[in-house]
């Protein structure tokens, strides 16, 4: 039902009873009007007729010789009147003994020249007539009284009754059109405290039904952009990283054609270089030893440079990766295994322990492999006596997504502090007095910064060094 | 018998030692060709028993006068060895140091390993 409809029943009902109140208050105040007219029309002739009725027979004694056909005459037009206003039978035996009396006066009159007796048996009768017309009046004053008391009763009882229903129905609407408004209020207000997977229970055919259905529709909208919002800001973030990948990957791809440009125009001269070496190495073969030193450390200088342009390239190459998925613990292995059968291990003993679970890499297999060696060839050029090398896998998270951290632990000689800092730095060695280019570190941690990861270094000088590659894991989780 | 080689890379300095180094070993006759330009013209003339060719040259690359050599037939059977700076992918990935089909080996170079892959190749 509609507000409009509802409002309409509350005022007929309020209508109605106010008509049917008035309608019994009229009739009431109608046959009071009745009451008191009687009162008027009908006691005041009575009495009226009554003293005119004693005054006339009063005249026709006075002169017993001389009765007044005129004063009797007028004796029985004022007992006519007492008879036409009479209210019951009572008055109107009342006015035959009158009549009786009368006439019976007239008589004595005319015959005998009245008698005392009989005019005072005709005062008594007068007399008595107007005691009774007294007690009638008293009865019908009472009777009027009465009507009048109930009337203001009936009022009474009206206003009343009328102030009850007006009361009990209004509060009943009220509540009724209340009730939802502050359910809706309180749901609104919850709603707008941001808790937008709340919705209103009110139900209803009017317009507060339809206020409560326009505001579900409301928060279920709400919800769903609110939704879609942190969606958005998510995507917004992976973009930002995405974004960063790219960047880092097109300096990789700018320094690749950089180093490779470089690499031509040093890879040339160093040709002419150790051709030149060799051809004096000829051209002097008796020379003294000084001299052929002289030769040896230039030929032995030319392949350090080559190799360092090796490295650089391989650090810069922008490489076509070919990302697979593969398991953590498969790359571990297989770099152990080229350790081992490449005779690489020497006197150090390896471990591996692995995380719990099935994770799976996304990532160029080749070269996080090339990442792992390089680590755990540092490792053991750390522990040239010996020692124990771990490779440990444990789950975690990077940027808080899930992460795959692989440890290399050694027990060696440890890093420098001050060596720290620069440990990623291309061209940085401490292996200087060997092999070592300087770029292994930079460029293992080049590649697995370009695979969205992150390479980090513990190292306590005289208690080993910890080197850890975190990867994101594959958003699959496990590997296939 | 000498094994008579033809050089074509536009590294004078280069090609000066290359050819001074093979000739000291005795075994070889060495021609010298820093014009990529006219390598195939050279190659048509002289027939040469091997060529070193190098890969990045002005003008014409290394395999492009590789291929235009093998589909000549005065050419086409003699044997070619890349002469390379090590400067693009394909020259570290493919395998068995091989590139289009003809052997490559990277500067700078030794000669007793340029003499050992001539050997090879032109057995």
């Amino acid at each position: 039902m509609t507000l409009n409809r509802k409002l309409s029943v509350w005022f007929v009902v309020v209508a109605l009873i106010v008509g049917a109140a008035g309608v019994i208050w009229v009739q009431r105040a109608q046959v009071l009007k009745r009451r008191l007219n009687e009162f008027a029309n009908l006691t005041t002739p009575a009495l009226v007729a009554l003293g005119q009725m004693k005054a006339a027979a009063i005249e026709f004694v006075a002169v017993p010789s001389q009765p007044s056909q005129e004063a009797y005459g007028r004796f029985r037009e004022w007992l006519a009147v007492y008879r036409g206003v009479a209210s019951d039978s009572g008055e109107q035996a009342t006015a035959d003994r009158l009549e009786e009396a009368g006439a019976r006066l007239q008589r004595q009159a005319v015959e005998s020249g009245g008698t005392h007796e009989a005019e005072r048996a005709f005062a008594k009768d007068i007399d008595a007539a107007i005691a009774l017309k007294l007690v009638a009046l008293k009865r019908q004053r009472e009777a009027v009284n009465r009507h009048a008391a109930a009337a203001v009763r009936l009022s009474i009882l009206a206003v009343a009754v009328f102030a009850i229903l007006a009361v009990g129905v209004g509060g009943l609407l009220a509540g009724s059109l209340a009730r939802p408004i502050i359910r809706l209020s309180e749901d609104v207000a919850r709603v707008g405290a941001g808790d937008l997977r709340h919705r209103t229970a009110v139900r209803s055919g009017d317009e507060i039904g339809a206020l409560a259905q326009a505001l579900n529709r409301m928060t279920e909208n709400l919800e769903r952009t609110t939704v879609s919002k942190a969606a958005l800001e998510k995507a917004y973030a992976e973009l930002q990283r995405a974004q960063q990948q790219l960047v880092q990957s097109e300096k990789l791809a700018a320094l690749g054609r950089f180093s490779a440009g470089v690499a031509h125009e040093v890879k040339n001269p160093l040709a002419v270089i150790l051709g030149g070496v060799e051809f004096l190495g000829q051209q002097l073969a008796g020379a003294d030893a000084d001299t052929k030193t002289a030769l040896a450390m230039i030929e032995k200088s030319v392949q350090r440079a080559d190799t360092i342009v090796r490295d650089l390239l391989k650090f810069a190459r922008p490489s076509a990766a070919s990302k697979e998925r593969v398991r953590p613990e498969e790359l571990v292995n297989g770099t152990i295994a080229l350790l081992t059968y490449g005779g690489s291990l020497k006197q150090v003993t390896a471990t591996t322990r692995f995380a719990h679970g099935e994770t799976a890499l996304e990532v160029d297999k080749n070269q996080v492999q090339q990442v792992l060696l390089n680590l755990m060839m540092n490792a053991v050029d750390a522990m040239p006596a010996g020692g124990s090398l771990t490779a440990a896998t444990s789950l975690t998270r990077l940027a808080d997504r899930p992460a795959c951290a692989i440890s290399v632990i050694d027990t060696g000689e440890g890093i420098a502090p001050e060596a720290l800092p620069r440990l990623f730095e291309p061209f940085f060695t401490t292996k200087r007095d060997k092999k070592g280019t300087g770029l292994g570190l930079s460029i293992s941690k080049t590649i697995v910064e370009s695979h969205g990861g992150t390479l980090t270094v513990e190292s306590a000088q005289g208690s080993g060094t910890t080197m850890t590659v975190t990867l994101p894991v594959s958003a699959e989780g496990s590997a296939a | 018998m000498k094994t008579y080689v033809l050089i074509v890379d536009d590294e004078v300095d280069f090609t000066f030692f290359v050819k001074k180094n093979l000739e000291a070993t005795g075994q070889f006759d060495v021609t010298v060709c820093n014009d990529a330009t006219q390598a195939v013209a050279r190659a048509k003339q002289l027939r040469p028993s091997l060529i070193l060719l190098d890969i990045m040259m002005p003008g014409i690359p290394g395999e492009e006068i590789a291929t235009v050599l093998q589909q000549q037939p005065e050419t086409k059977a003699i044997p070619i060895i890349f002469l390379t700076a090590l400067v693009r992918e394909e020259e570290t990935t493919e395998k068995a140091h091989m590139i289009g089909g003809h052997r490559f080996i990277a500067k700078p170079v030794k000669i007793d390993e340029l003499v050992k892959m001539i050997r090879k190749v032109a057995a």
